[in-house]
C-alpha cells in the first residue's frame, strides 16, 4: 500500500516542493559557486581578447522575450557587462519584436551598476553602446546587414529615432568588416541558425558568440563542437558559470542575476531528482509485492 | 479548360521571387557589380524592405481577421465572451498607447533633426561660399539666426519636446551659438579666411553641443510622458509577468511528468533515465549539492560525444527535409490553400 503510494505521489504535492525548493533559496538570497563550463570559458576568452582599441563594434543580437527571460536575461547582461568593463563599443538589436524594451534597460541598468562599483567613471549612450531596436525581416535583414556598404545607412536610425551617422561610436563602422564579434542569445528554435546561415560575405565572417536556453543546448552544441562559434552559454548554468568568471576576475563584483537564479534551480533539480528515485522505488517495490502475492 | 488566373499568379510570383533570392545569394558580389555597373546590394536592399513590408502587412490581416472572430463572439454573446471583450478592449488600449508613442517618437525625431541640420548647413555655406556656388554666406547666416530664435521660443512652451529641467542649459547653448553666428557673420563680410575657417569650426561646435542637449532633453521629457510609462507599464506590469508565468508553468508540468514518465521499465528507459541523472548533477553547482567532482567532465563527455553527434544528425535529417519543403513550395507543388478554395 505505501509503495503505490509513493509511486503515485499526487501531483499537488510536487509542485509544491518544486514551488519550496525553487523560490526558497532566490528568496533567502542563498548562492552556491556555479560549476565551472568549458563553453562559458571559451565564452569569456573569446570577450577577453577583443580590441577596444581598433574602432570595431560588437553586435548583440538579443532575441528572446518575457518567456525565457529567467534564461537568456542573465546570459546578455552578463555579456554586456562583460563588454562594458573592457570598453568595446556594441550595438544591440533585436529580430523578436518583444524584446525591445529589454534592449533599452539593460545596458542603462548595467552601466548605473559599474558606475557603483567604480565612482569616478561612466558608461554613456552612443560612445559605449547604441540601442538599434527591433528590425523586422528576419534572414532578409541579416543579408542585407552583411552585404550593406553603410551598416549605418541600412539600419538609419537608433530606436529613439537617432541618425546613426550622429553617434559617435559608429563613426569609423562602415560594412560588415567593422563587426569583430556577434553575441546571439535566444530561446528561439533556428533563430542562431539565421545569423549562422546569412551573417557573412565572401571573404569575412565576424567571430560568433551565442547564449541558449536549456532546452536547445543540443542544437547549440553543434555549432560550437564543429568551431563555428567560438563561446556557447548553456541555459541559466552557462550564464552563471559566466559570472563567475567576471567575478574572479573583478573581486568587488556582487552576484548577478545568473548566479542566483541556477542556485535556485539547483535545489529544485535535486527535488525532482529525489522525486523520480522515489517513484522507482515505489514503483519496483509495489511490483515485487504484487509478484509475491500472486 | 478554365484556368485560374488568380492561383497561376501567385505561383509565378513565387517562382520568380524564389528563383531572384536563390540566384542572389549564390552569385559572387564581383559579377553582380560587372553585370550592373554599379554596387548591387543598394537595390538588393530595396527589394529586401520591399518584401518586409509584404510580411508586416500580414499583421493587420491578422489583427483584422481576430478582431473579426471575437467581435462576432461578443455580439452573439457566445460561451466565453468575455474573454473575447477582454482581448478587443487590451489590443484596443495597446494599439492606443504604442501609436500615441510612435507619434510622439516621431515628432522628437523630426524636432531633433532640425536642430542636427544647423551644424550641416553652417559646413555647407561654407564650402559653397568657396566653390562659388552660393556667395551669399551672410544672408544664409542670418536665416539660420531668425531660425535659432524661433527655435528658443518654442522650447519655452511647456508642450514642446525638449521643455525640461535641461531647457535652461539648452537656451544657454543657443544664445551663444548666436552670437557666434554673428562674428561669423561679419568674418564672411570681411571676407578673412582664416577667421571663417576658425568661427565655423566654433559654430559648429556648439551647435553640435546644442544638439547633444536637445537630445538628452527630449529623451527625458519622452521617458517621463504620461504615454511613455502607460506603455511602460503595460509591458513591465502585465506583459512580462504574464509572459513568465505561462513559461514558469512548465518547471511544475516537466516535474511532474518527470517522476511519472522515469520509470525504469525497460533497459533503454534505465539508460536514458540515467544519463539524464548524469547531465542535471553534472552541472550542480559546488557546495553542499556537489556529489562527486567528476560528475561535470562526465556531463561534458556525455554532451560532446553522444547527445552533439546524435543531434548533428537529426539536424542534417531535418535541413535535407526542408530543403525538399522549400523546393516543393518554391515549384507550387504542395497543396495550396487556393486550391481547397476552389474546391
Amino acid at each position: 500500500m505505501i509503495f503505490e503510494k509513493l509511486a503515485n505521489i499526487d501531483r499537488r504535492i510536487i509542485y509544491l516542493f518544486v514551488l519550496v525548493s525553487l523560490s526558497a533559496p532566490m528568496i533567502m538570497g542563498v548562492t552556491l559557486t556555479p560549476v565551472p563550463l568549458p563553453t562559458s570559458k571559451a565564452f569569456f576568452d573569446s570577450i577577453e581578447k577583443l580590441d577596444n582599441s581598433s574602432g570595431k563594434i560588437v553586435i548583440i543580437s538579443s532575441d528572446w522575450g518575457p518567456n525565457t527571460k529567467a534564461e537568456n536575461k542573465p546570459q546578455t547582461e552578463a555579456a554586456i557587462e562583460h563588454l562594458m568593463r573592457k570598453r568595446i563599443p556594441f550595438a544591440i538589436t533585436t529580430l523578436y519584436a518583444l524584446a525591445e524594451p529589454f534592449l533599452r534597460s539593460m545596458p542603462r541598468d548595467i552601466a548605473e551598476k559599474l558606475e557603483k562599483e567604480a565612482p569616478g567613471e561612466k558608461w554613456e549612450y552612443g560612445k559605449d553602446w547604441v540601442n538599434i531596436g527591433y528590425k523586422p525581416g528576419g534572414s532578409l535583414m541579416i543579408q542585407g546587414l552583411a552585404k550593406s556598404a553603410d551598416i549605418r545607412s541600412f539600419w538609419k536610425t537608433d530606436a529613439s529615432g537617432t541618425p546613426l551617422e550622429s553617434i559617435p561610436m559608429l563613426k569609423s563602422v562602415r560594412s560588415l568588416k567593422d563587426v569583430q564579434l556577434l553575441i546571439e542569445t535566444t530561446g528561439l528554435v533556428g533563430a542562431f541558425g539565421q545569423w549562422i546561415g546569412f551573417f557573412l560575405v565572401e571573404d569575412y565572417r565576424p567571430d560568433m558568440l551565442h547564449g541558449c536556453t536549456s532546452i536547445t543546448i543540443p542544437e547549440a552544441r553543434t555549432y560550437f563542437s564543429s568551431g563555428q562559434i567560438t563561446g556557447l552559454l548553456e541555459g541559466v548554468a552557462g550564464a552563471a558559470a559566466y559570472e563567475k568568471l567576471l567575478s574572479d576576475q573583478n573581486p568587488n563584483r556582487l552576484p548577478g542575476e545568473g548566479w542566483i537564479t541556477n542556485t535556485g534551480l539547483a535545489f529544485a533539480q535535486i527535488c525532482i531528482i529525489g522525486f523520480i528515485i522515489i517513484g522507482n522505488l515505489g514503483f519496483f517495490l509495489s511490483r515485487k509485492r504484487r509478484g509475491e502475492s500472486s | 479548360m478554365n484556368i485560374n488566373y488568380r492561383k497561376e499568379l501567385i505561383r509565378l510570383l513565387t517562382f520568380l521571387s524564389g528563383l531572384y533570392f536563390f540566384l542572389e545569394f549564390l552569385t559572387p558580389e564581383a559579377w553582380l557589380v560587372s553585370a550592373f555597373g554599379k554596387d548591387f546590394s543598394i537595390y538588393h536592399q530595396r527589394i529586401s524592405e520591399g518584401f518586409i513590408l509584404v510580411g508586416a502587412m500580414a499583421i493587420f490581416l491578422g489583427v483584422i481577421n481576430l478582431v473579426r472572430f471575437h467581435a462576432k463572439a461578443i455580439l452573439k454573446s457566445r460561451k466565453g465572451w468575455i474573454n473575447s471583450a477582454i482581448l478587443i478592449l487590451s489590443l484596443v488600449v495597446t494599439l492606443g498607447i504604442r501609436s500615441s508613442e510612435v507619434v510622439l517618437q516621431e515628432s522628437r525625431v523630426n524636432a531633433l533633426t532640425r536642430v542636427a541640420n544647423w551644424s550641416k548647413f553652417v559646413g555647407v555655406i561654407k564650402e559653397d561660399f568657396y566653390s562659388g556656388e552660393n556667395k551669399n554666406a551672410p544672408d544664409r547666416l542670418l536665416t539660420l539666426t531668425s531660425d535659432i530664435e524661433a527655435f528658443e521660443k518654442e522650447i519655452t512652451s511647456e508642450d514642446n519636446v525638449f521643455y525640461s529641467q535641461d531647457s535652461s542649459a539648452i537656451l544657454e547653448k543657443l544664445s551663444k551659438s548666436k552670437l557666434e553666428t554673428q562674428i561669423l557673420r561679419l568674418a564672411y563680410e570681411r571676407l578673412d579666411n582664416r577667421q571663417i575657417s576658425t568661427f565655423t569650426d566654433t559654430l559648429s561646435k556648439t551647435l553640435e553641443e546644442s544638439r547633444q542637449l536637445a537630445f538628452s532633453a527630449s529623451q527625458n521629457k519622452l521617458d517621463s510622458s504620461s504615454v511613455k510609462i502607460a506603455s511602460s507599464m503595460i509591458f513591465e506590469a502585465f506583459f512580462v509577468p504574464l509572459g513568465s508565468a505561462m513559461f514558469s508553468l512548465l518547471a511544475f508540468y516537466v516535474a511532474s511528468a518527470a517522476y511519472r514518465s522515469f520509470r525504469i521499465k525497460t533497459l533503454e528507459a534505465g539508460i536514458m533515465m540515467f544519463a539524464a541523472l548524469l547531465v542535471v548533477l553534472g552541472q550542480i553547482p559546488q557546495g553542499p549539492l556537489y556529489i562527486y567532482s567528476g560528475l561535470p567532465g562526465i556531463r561534458e563527455w556525455l554532451l560532446e560525444y553522444l547527445s552533439t553527434p546524435a543531434f548533428r544528425a537529426i539536424l542534417f535529417g531535418s535541413m535535407i527535409a526542408g530543403l525538399s519543403m522549400a523546393f516543393r513550395m518554391w515549384l507550387s507543388l504542395e497543396d495550396s490553400p487556393l486550391d481547397s478554395e476552389a474546391e
